[in-house]
């Protein structure tokens, strides 16, 4: 449960006294553990510490800064535990819930998350929606006392394991707004309500992470919109300019980096590793500067989507590093690389395209 | 950017727009103002101020003067700590022997060199008097190749260690890229906002829009890694800036060429004076493979996960 603050050192030695603790009971360290790792006993270990929803304000956090959360997060990526369980709701949809959401669904929501009881999951995604969110179609129709929202979700990471989702629905049907982005509304919705039913997506390594989720007449109270009624467009765009820029989005390969670096001796060439460190500690290094601005209150758009933009480049040049010694390299460093290679088409996928990133500083580079 | 970092930058804009293209009249006021001695302490003949505010002023005449030796001047002089007073300049070598010729920038314009020796970490005064061959390089036309007389060198011992010297090189050449960078940059983002073609500016064009932000994500991060540097200007800090700033060179100078399309290719239109800097200063002093393998030779695991991760200065102060 929530603790005091303490200083980013003594965070890192609790991080990694605990990793040490499990991992001699169950071996880690797979690359994209944020998203393919999900072990629900860590995560409640994690949340014993104080250290899930620590930057959240007293009573549901200890209102720690963001770089002392970074001081945590990037200990835990480093060694690839396993954190999928909690990472979405601690890293995004508890704070986007206390940006706008009522008193009523703070003290609802929040405390589930901190504690590791309450695991999200993302319905953004849509079969006719993906780089495109605005063109979402799932509707959420007003009823007495709440909504009912009917449509599918697609690409819903972790929908299976799951309490409660992020629905980004329609609140007032696409022709009867001037423009689409406008009618949209943000809810949270219980992942066993009636009408919900979940498919697997196996992805290309044959893992199931991935899932269809089908709301079919779903209701959902009144109280579990989150903000206001029709501005949810605005409100999931400042969402993802706020999650854009954490070091997941940089370190996701990095226990291969790491395996690497043990393994001396594999005659990796200096210049291409000097070039790789280089950029890795330039990445870090905005990852701090994005930290230090939100906890100044401000939302560093253009360091986010660059931090996003060249950690993703920089996640799988770490992979075609790896791959220029995988011959002369140990079973551990084969295993390691073919996994990560596996999971490294969706870096640049998640979280808004390469594309759709550059086109947000386009946009405002010809407005200047 | 600080206030004083914008008044810094403000005069050299001034500057450098006074004087034209002359860079003999640009080093003659930068001279009498006495910018080129910034960052060396007045005991030296310096003239005090930060090593940031070195970095400003030597971004803003990348960006838009003509070519002067101030990178050069100011390192020799800070490696000599005052121990000679007439024009010097500054060369790399990271041969355990350093084989004639050596590559030495701006020798016409001093009496002496500071010959840093990386490998022996060892910097040597030398008298260059008139040195033999003198084979101007094809690209980097400030630099000629030195048969160089070793004989009246004098080994420096005072004054800051090698090490920091070849920091110092590191940052100031990488302010010296970045403004390359930032005007690569500017002249871009100009030209497709400007130019017409298809009946609307190139920028509408999505794949031209991407393009553009790609240079726009490298100028962020070679700045990025420049301030990391002039926090704590440590080797490791600056070797990495120099190795961020040479690869976003190569990056940005095809990217910008591609997106003037013919009209950068002409000798009239400015960009070539960006492109051709980032082309030869990307590898000036010692190559980007030579600032990259000092940062792979530094690397076990634990010690480069606790560099860099250590707290900056500034989350230190608020701890403190």
């Amino acid at each position: 449960m929530p603790t005091t603050p303490q200083s980013p050192d003594s965070l890192r030695r609790v991080v990694r006294e605990l990793v040490a603790e499990w991992r001699d009971a169950a071996p880690f360290g797979e690359c994209d553990s944020w998203l393919r790792s999900p072990d629900i006993g860590f995560s409640k270990a994690l949340a014993s510490a104080g250290l899930i929803g620590m930057t959240w304000p007293a009573p549901y956090g200890s209102g720690m800064s963001n770089l002392a959360r970074l001081a945590v997060t990037e200990e835990l990526l480093r060694v690839g535990a396993p954190v999928a369980a909690h990472w979405i709701g601690d890293r995004q949809i508890g704070p986007a819930i206390l940006r706008h959401g009522s008193e009523e669904l703070k003290r609802e929501i929040l405390p589930g998350i901190a504690a590791a009881e309450s695991f999200f999951c993302l319905g953004m995604s849509e079969p006719q929606a993906g780089s495109d969110l605005a063109a979402v179609r799932t509707s959420a129709v007003e009823c007495p006392n709440g909504y009912r929202i009917r449509g599918r979700k697609m690409w819903t990471s972790g929908a299976h394991r799951a309490t409660h989702a992020y629905v980004l629905a329609r609140t007032t049907p696409i022709d009867e707004v001037e423009r689409r982005h406008q009618g949209l509304s943000e809810f949270i919705v219980d992942m066993d309500s009636p009408g919900i039913s979940i498919s697997p997506i196996v992805d290309l390594a044959g893992e199931h992470h991935f899932n269809e989720v089908v709301f079919d007449d779903v209701f959902v109270p009144a109280h579990r919109v989150l903000g206001t009624v029709g501005s949810g467009w605005r409100q999931v765009m400042e969402q993802l300019s706020f999650e854009r820029g954490g070091p997941e989005r940089v370190l996701s390969t990095y226990p291969l980096l790491a395996t690497l670096m043990a393994d001396e001796g594999q005659g990796c060439e200096p210049v291409a590793r000097g070039k790789l460190l280089a950029r890795l500690a330039v990445l870090r290094d905005l990852c701090r500067r994005i930290a230090i601005e939100l906890d100044a209150g401000r939302v560093p758009t253009q360091e986010a989507v660059t931090c996003k933009y060249l950690g993703n480049a920089f996640e799988s040049d770490v992979i075609e590093h790896a791959r220029e010694v995988i011959g002369s390299g140990t079973p551990e460093l084969r295993a390691r690389y073919t996994q990560a290679l596996l999971a490294s088409p969706a870096f640049s996928i998640r979280g808004g395209s390469a594309e759709v990133l550059l086109s947000i500083i386009a946009k405002q580079e010809a407005e200047a | 950017m600080t206030d004083q970092r914008g008044e810094i930058s403000q005069l050299i804009a001034g500057l450098v727009e006074s004087v034209g293209d002359s860079g003999d009249a640009l080093w003659q006021a930068l001279q009498e103002l006495e910018l080129t001695t910034v960052a060396i302490d007045e005991d030296c003949g310096g003239s005090g101020g930060d090593l940031a505010d070195l970095a400003v002023i030597v971004e803003e005449l990348a960006a838009r003067g003509p070519d002067t030796p101030i990178v050069e001047y100011n390192v020799g002089h800070w490696a000599c700590s005052g121990a000679e007073d007439g024009p010097i300049t500054v060369a790399c070598v990271d041969q355990k022997d350093p084989s004639n010729p050596v590559a030495v920038a701006w020798p016409q314009r001093a009496s002496h060199l500071v010959l840093i020796n990386d490998i022996d970490q060892q910097s040597m005064l030398v008298p260059l008097g008139t040195p033999t061959g003198s084979e101007q390089d094809s690209l980097d036309e400030q630099v000629s190749y030195l048969d160089l007389d070793l004989a009246g060198a004098m080994v420096l011992e005072i004054g800051p260690g090698t090490e920091d010297i070849v920091a110092r090189l590191a940052i100031l050449r990488s302010a010296a890229l970045l403004g390359a960078l930032r005007e690569a940059y500017r002249l871009t983002r100009h030209y497709v906002c400007s130019r017409e073609q298809f009946g609307r500016p190139l920028i509408q064009i999505p794949s031209v829009a991407t393009a553009v932000s790609g240079i726009k994500v490298e100028v962020i991060q070679a700045a990025t890694a420049l301030e990391r540097a002039l926090e704590a200007p440590t080797l490791a800090r600056a070797a990495t800036a120099r190795v961020i700033a040479a690869g976003s060179a190569g990056t940005v100078a095809r990217a910008a060429h591609q997106l003037h399309g013919a009209m950068g290719i002409t000798h009239e239109y400015p960009l070539h004076r960006s492109t051709r800097r980032l082309w030869a200063w990307r590898d000036r002093d010692l190559s980007e493979s030579a600032w990259a393998r000092m940062l792979a030779h530094r690397a076990d695991e634990p010690t480069m996960w606790d560099s860099l991760t250590a707290p900056g200065p500034i989350e230190v102060a608020v701890d403190a």
